[in-house]
């Protein structure tokens, strides 16, 4: 009995890190946020849930594979409920204004450009001695 | 167990990369997500693996301290974009 179990929850184990697998793969290969929510989703209900089923059926005890299924539904409600906060949050930041855009999402641009300034403003001091000792 | 706890430990490098490179704080935070799920699921396996019952607590407190930083987070960004 318990090696037909081992045997059987191989499959669950597997098809749980081909779950994991492909999430991660979209996380990285998605180009939009929405699209990645949608990978990351999969990843947290669909994975862990064949992870966790396919270690309760190598469990000694019930209680294991109660404490695993209680895992499971708090990831799985947590995914959920993130994952409607996070995507009311970017279709708020979206609907919103451009100027509230820049200032709230794209901070390490806005760095970017300032530190471009500073550059800029470096090579006008450094071009201008030289323009200097030209004249 | 041991070959799935290192290839689960590898899927949770994808999500470290968002996390890094991502360009909005969204994606940042799906990473993060991701990666806290690759997580428990790498505790709840090392636990079978090492015959240690006490990982799959910590694997649940690791699963609710996951849910509340995520929440946490927008609420903050959402106070912030108020106020």
């Amino acid at each position: 009995m318990g090696e037909i179990l081992h045997f059987l929850s191989l499959p669950l184990l597997l098809g749980g890190l081909f779950f994991f697998a492909t999430g991660s793969v979209g996380i990285i290969r998605f180009p939009d946020c929405f699209s990645r929510l949608h990978a990351v989703t999969k990843a947290d209900t669909a994975g862990l849930g064949l992870v966790a089923a396919g270690l309760a059926l190598r469990a000694d005890y019930w209680q294991t594979a109660a404490l695993l299924f209680l895992i499971w539904l708090v990831v799985m409600a947590s995914g959920a409920i993130n994952c409607q906060l996070l995507a009311s949050y970017a279709m708020e930041e979206e609907t919103a204004g451009t100027e509230r855009e820049k200032e709230s999402w794209a901070e390490p641009p806005a760095g970017r450009k300032g530190a471009e300034g500073v550059s800029t403003h470096q090579t006008n001091g450094r071009g201008n001695p030289k323009e200097g000792a030209d004249t | 167990m041991v070959l799935l706890a290192f290839s689960l430990l590898l899927t949770m490098a994808p999500g470290l990369l968002r996390m890094f490179i991502g360009p909005t704080t969204v994606d940042r935070m799906l990473g993060l997500q991701m990666t806290s799920t690759g997580g428990v699921a790498v505790l709840l396996v090392m636990a079978e693996w090492q015959r240690l019952d006490a990982l799959r607590d910590v694997a649940l407190i690791f699963a609710l301290l996951a849910a509340v930083a995520t929440a946490a987070l927008v609420q903050m960004l959402r106070g912030g974009a108020d106020g």
